[in-house]
């Protein structure tokens, strides 16, 4: 009961650390004039040939996706080309950038984590992403008839919660990392050979509270493309089409990210079974590599709060 | 087995580690290049046509004119949003004349359009002095590549307004079909991933002009 009250002082100030140094983000980083909303725009050129090749296949679908939502105002054949655009879309979105990967990926990292958990939580973070887009555009646009001004301060505001919300999952992650490496350390096993080690497949708890947190980290934030193509669909009056494009882009994104997801569980399996029966050091290198995993996430999210990605993370 | 866990670990969080920004904007853009008829530049004069997309992003919730257009105040209004931050971002258009930098003055006689389902946006942007114009090189693009910068397809995407007789005028735009062709993980991709000035270069998109 006394952990608990230190954590939620320490998350208090930090979510007051985080609305400071966001507020200072916005004030210092000049917005492109022609963004959609939040710092998406900041990374710089493609510098290898699979960036290029991911940049160049997105410019594609996006161009081809208009021209089918404009098509099929008078050809329903038209949907299903959206459909296919829109789900290759989702996937080459996900392979590209955006920190969606990184959090699913890490949590699968620092939880023990079986292949289907991580491809659930990769699949309701895209899904949440979706819905996240649909309602935004669905209040203001529809609802409000709101200006592009309103929806780029929304998302402003969405984008500057959701790096919060990485920076504090990392946080919670790194704790909880933490103290058991703490206790670890207090119970330090004589030497012998019964050291316990989770197996590669053995599961040793499902945090439901850890998921929905990994979801939302990862989730919260809406992807631009899904923006664009409802306002444009609404504008052309298939909004529903729109509905279904975002649909499908969830499911692409989906499948990229449960896919990472999968390596991240491949990898750590495949590290703990390395390490396995050798000696104590390997729980220390597993609980370690949990503690690493949680401090990258926590990081990501500090950076991405500073507004240091183009100079860090980008390029 | 210690190499074999710390190939494992750097390669877990290699994949996490984030990618590059990625347009979501496309702008095809034309520029008349301006002389003032003794070989000096003065400046150009551009036009932006936005995508479709974009297009309906930029112009949501403005009111419509009894003839279907959209509220001639509202665009004017975006226009000036738009040129005001677009200083920040040097007007996303740079360059070399007689190997200096181009120094560019504020942005004259702007104006949004509506062409069709494109928003299109007029902007004259006049060098701060003239410079002798002898070889002028100009880029127009984004660095941070959120807006996807190409001169339109059509031949007189660039043109010279009073420039010295002999002049020559190449356009080189971003190359988008070099992309596609990574699919075939040709041997461009292999040279492109270990030559990233080349990859860099595919996306430039500029305008060349010598002149005698």
């Amino acid at each position: 009961m006394r952990l608990r009250t230190d954590y939620s002082i320490l998350i208090f100030l930090l979510l007051i650390a985080s609305v400071l140094s966001a507020w200072s983000v916005h004030a210092q980083a000049p917005q492109n004039p022609f963004s959609i909303g939040g710092l998406e725009g900041t990374g710089g050129r493609p510098t290898s040939g699979i960036a290029a090749f991911i940049l160049g296949k997105q410019a594609e679908f996006t161009r081809a996706m208009t021209i089918a939502a404009r098509a099929l105002k008078s050809d329903w054949a038209a949907l299903w080309s959206l459909l296919g655009l829109a789900l290759s879309y989702g996937i080459f979105h996900a392979a590209g950038p955006g920190h969606g990967k990184a959090i699913v990926a890490a949590y699968v990292v620092a939880n023990e984590n079986a292949l289907a958990r991580g491809a659930l939580v990769a699949g309701l973070a895209a899904l949440l992403q979706g819905v996240v887009a649909v309602a935004l555009v669905g209040t203001i646009t529809i609802l409000l008839g709101g200006t592009r001004q309103m929806m780029t301060s929304t998302i402003n505001i969405i984008e500057t919660v959701s790096y919060a919300a990485i920076a504090l999952f990392g946080f919670w992650l790194l704790l909880r990392k933490l103290r058991s490496l703490w206790y670890l350390s207090r119970n330090q096993p004589e030497a012998c050979d019964h050291v316990h080690m989770p197996g590669p497949d053995q599961v040793m708890r499902w945090s439901g509270r850890d998921a929905a947190s990994a979801i939302f980290a990862a989730g919260l934030r809406p992807c631009s493309g899904a923006i664009l193509i409802l306002v444009f669909t609404a504008s052309q009056g298939v909004l529903w089409a729109g509905i279904a494009a975002v649909a499908a882009m969830s499911i692409g994104t989906a499948m990229t990210t449960a896919s990472i997801a999968a390596c991240a569980v491949y990898f750590k399996a495949a590290a703990v079974k390395l390490a396995s029966g050798s000696s104590v050091w390997a729980v220390w290198l597993i609980r370690g590599l949990e503690v690493l995993a949680a401090l990258a996430v926590m990081t990501l999210g500090l950076l991405l709060l500073m507004g240091h990605w183009t100079s860090v993370g980008g390029a | 087995m210690l190499f074999r866990i710390i190939l494992l670990v750097v390669g877990l969080f290699a994949m996490a580690l984030p990618a590059q920004a990625h347009p979501h904007v496309f702008v095809a853009a034309k520029a008349e290049v301006i002389y003032d008829g003794d070989g000096n530049f003065l400046g150009v004069n551009h036009v932006w046509t936005f995508d479709e997309q974009y297009s309906a992003f930029a112009t949501m919730g403005f009111p419509k004119l009894a003839d279907g257009k959209l509220d001639p105040d509202k665009l004017a209004e975006l226009a000036k949003v738009n040129v005001e931050s677009l200083v920040d971002f040097g007007y996303f258009t740079a360059g070399k004349a007689a190997g200096k930098k181009l120094d560019f003055a504020e942005p004259q006689n702007y104006r949004l359009e509506f062409h069709g389902n494109a928003l299109v946006l007029f902007m004259s942007l006049p060098l701060k002095k003239p410079v002798p114009g002898k070889t002028v090189t100009i880029d127009v693009s984004d660095p941070s590549f959120f807006v996807a910068f190409a001169f339109d397809d059509a031949n007189d995407a660039v043109v010279l307004s009073r420039a010295p007789q002999g002049c020559t005028l190449s356009v080189k735009r971003p190359k988008e079909s070099d992309l596609s062709n990574y699919a075939r993980l040709s041997d461009q991709m292999f040279q492109a991933l270990t030559n990233k000035s080349a990859v860099s270069d595919s996306f430039g998109n500029k305008a060349i002009i010598a002149c005698p």
